[in-house]
C-alpha cells in the first residue's frame, strides 16, 4: 500500500521552516522507505508558490512533468496544484489555497501535517486522521501553542517541538507507530441546543 | 426653571441606571433562569438570526458552529439569517458552506459588512484610527438590524473579532434606552485554554449568554457555561 502525506500550512500566513522541514531529502527518504509515503501534498499558502516550486528545484527534482503531469495529478487530488515534481521517489504536489481541504484530507490523508489554526486540527481530527502539529512560534501571539499542548496532553494528537526536519519526523514516527488516537468529540450538545433556543424564544 | 431642568436630568439619569441594572447581565436580575427543555418558535413568526464572521480563525470555528447547529438555527421558511462580514474571504466560506442548502430551504439571507476593528499586529495609532472609523459604520449598521428586531425573537451569536464588542455594546446601549430586548450569545474561541481574550473580557459582563470550551475557564469564570467543545 502506497501513502499519502498531507501538509497545510494555514492559508493566509506563509510558513517557511515547516516548509523547509518537509523538503527535506532525509526527511523523504525516511517516510518513503519506513511507510511507503509515496506522494507528499502540500498547501503552501497564499504568495509562497515561487519560493515553493524553487526549493523544489533546488532538491533536484526531476521536474520533466509537462502540463499533462500536472493536470492529471490535479484531478486526482481534486485540487489546482501549482507545483508538480518528483523529489527522492516521492512525488511532491504544491497548492496554495482550495475551498475543500476537508475533502482532500478525507480521501487522500494517510497522516496529516499541520501548522497549529484550530481549523485545520479540526478538519484532521473529525476525519480521524493521524496528526502531527507542528506550531509557528514566529507568530506573534501564543495560542496555537495553546490549543496545540492542550489537544496532544488529552491524546488527540502528536506536537512536533520544533519545525525541523528533525523534529517532525520525530513526530512523525511517534504517530505512526501509536494503536490509536483519542478521538474529538462531535462539537454537537443537547444542553447548547437547549440554550441556542431558550435564549432565542425567551 | 433651572432647578426644574435638574429635576429632570435627575429623573432620566435614575431612569437610565435603573435600565442599567436590569438588562445588564453582570448585575444578576436574569440569573437562576434554568436550562429546561427548549420551546419551539411561534408559528408565523421569523427567527431572526445574526452571526458575524471576523475573519481567519473566527469565520472559521463560526461556520462549524453553525455546521452543528443548523437544525436548531436554521428553520425551513421560519428563519431569517444576516450574516456580518468583513472581509471577503469570511464571505466566501460562508456561501461556499451555506448558500445551496439555505437557498433550498427557503431561509433568508442577508449580508451586511463591517470594517475590521483592529489588523493583527497593528500599531496603537493606527488601531485607535481603525477603531473610529469602523466604529462609525458599525453604529448604523447595528441600528438598522435592531430594528429589524423589536418585537421578533432573534438571536446574536459572537466568536471574538474586535468588532464583536462594538456590536454587543451598542445592541444593549439601544436595549437600555429603547426598552426592547438584544438577545446576545458570545462564544470564546477554542484557542482561549486558560484565560479569555480582550474581546471575551469586555462583553462577560455584557451579554446574554457567555460560553466557553474550556472546562478551566468555566471554573475560573462564575457566568461562564461550558458544554465541550462546540465548534
Amino acid at each position: 500500500m502506497t501513502r499519502t502525506m498531507v501538509v497545510t500550512c494555514g492559508a493566509t500566513v506563509p510558513f517557511p521552516s515547516l516548509v523547509q522541514a518537509v523538503l527535506d531529502l532525509d526527511f523523504l527518504t525516511t517516510i518513503r522507505e519506513r511507510w511507503n509515503f509515496k506522494k507528499v501534498v502540500i498547501q503552501y499558502g497564499r504568495g509562497f508558490g515561487g519560493e515553493f516550486e524553487k526549493r523544489v528545484k533546488a532538491l533536484g527534482s526531476a521536474s520533466a512533468h509537462g502540463k499533462e503531469a500536472i493536470g492529471k495529478a490535479s484531478r486526482d487530488l481534486g485540487v489546482e496544484l501549482e507545483v508538480h515534481g518528483r523529489v527522492a521517489a516521492v512525488e511532491i504536489c504544491g497548492f496554495a489555497f482550495t475551498t475543500d481541504i476537508e475533502g482532500l484530507l478525507r480521501v487522500h490523508a494517510d497522516l496529516v501535517i499541520s501548522h497549529a489554526g484550530t481549523g485545520s486540527i479540526l478538519d484532521a481530527l473529525r476525519l480521524h486522521k493521524r496528526l502531527v502539529v507542528v506550531a509557528n512560534t514566529g507568530l506573534m501571539d501564543n495560542h496555537q501553542l495553546q490549543i496545540t499542548d492542550r489537544l496532544r496532553s488529552r491524546g488527540h494528537l502528536v506536537a512536533a517541538h520544533d519545525a525541523t526536519s528533525v523534529a517532525v519526523l520525530e513526530a512523525v514516527v511517534s504517530a505512526m507507530e501509536a494503536d490509536s488516537t483519542t478521538p474529538l468529540a462531535t462539537g454537537t450538545s443537547e444542553a447548547f441546543t437547549n440554550l441556542l433556543l431558550n435564549v432565542a424564544n425567551s | 426653571m433651572g432647578f426644574e431642568l435638574w429635576l429632570v436630568v435627575l429623573v432620566a439619569l435614575q431612569w437610565l441606571v435603573v435600565r442599567v441594572i436590569l438588562v445588564v447581565p453582570i448585575f444578576g436580575i436574569q440569573n437562576g433562569r434554568v436550562l429546561e427543555a427548549a420551546e419551539k418558535t411561534e408559528k408565523g413568526r421569523k427567527l431572526q438570526i445574526f452571526v458575524l464572521l471576523g475573519s481567519g480563525g473566527h469565520t472559521g470555528e463560526m461556520l462549524r458552529l453553525l455546521e452543528n447547529y443548523q437544525q436548531t438555527l436554521f428553520k425551513p421558511h421560519q428563519t431569517k439569517l444576516t450574516v456580518g462580514v468583513s472581509d471577503e474571504a469570511s464571505l466566501k466560506r460562508f456561501k461556499h458552506a451555506f448558500q445551496t442548502q439555505l437557498d433550498a430551504q427557503g431561509i433568508e439571507v442577508q449580508i451586511c459588512r463591517f470594517g475590521k476593528a483592529r489588523e493583527v499586529g497593528a500599531s496603537k495609532l493606527q488601531s485607535v484610527k481603525s477603531i473610529v472609523l469602523t466604529l462609525a459604520r458599525a453604529v448604523w449598521t447595528v441600528s438598522w438590524l435592531k430594528w429589524q428586531f423589536v418585537g421578533q425573537p432573534h438571536l446574536v451569536l459572537l466568536n471574538g473579532p474586535g468588532t464583536c464588542c462594538i456590536i454587543a455594546g451598542w445592541l444593549k446601549l439601544l436595549e437600555i434606552v429603547t426598552m426592547t430586548r438584544s438577545k446576545i450569545i458570545y462564544v470564546e474561541s477554542l484557542a482561549r485554554t486558560s484565560s479569555l481574550s480582550l474581546s471575551g473580557k469586555l462583553l462577560y459582563p455584557l451579554v446574554d449568554e457567555f460560553v466557553v470550551q474550556w472546562s478551566e475557564l468555566c471554573d475560573r469564570y462564575d457566568r461562564a457555561r461550558c458544554f465541550g467543545i462546540l465548534v
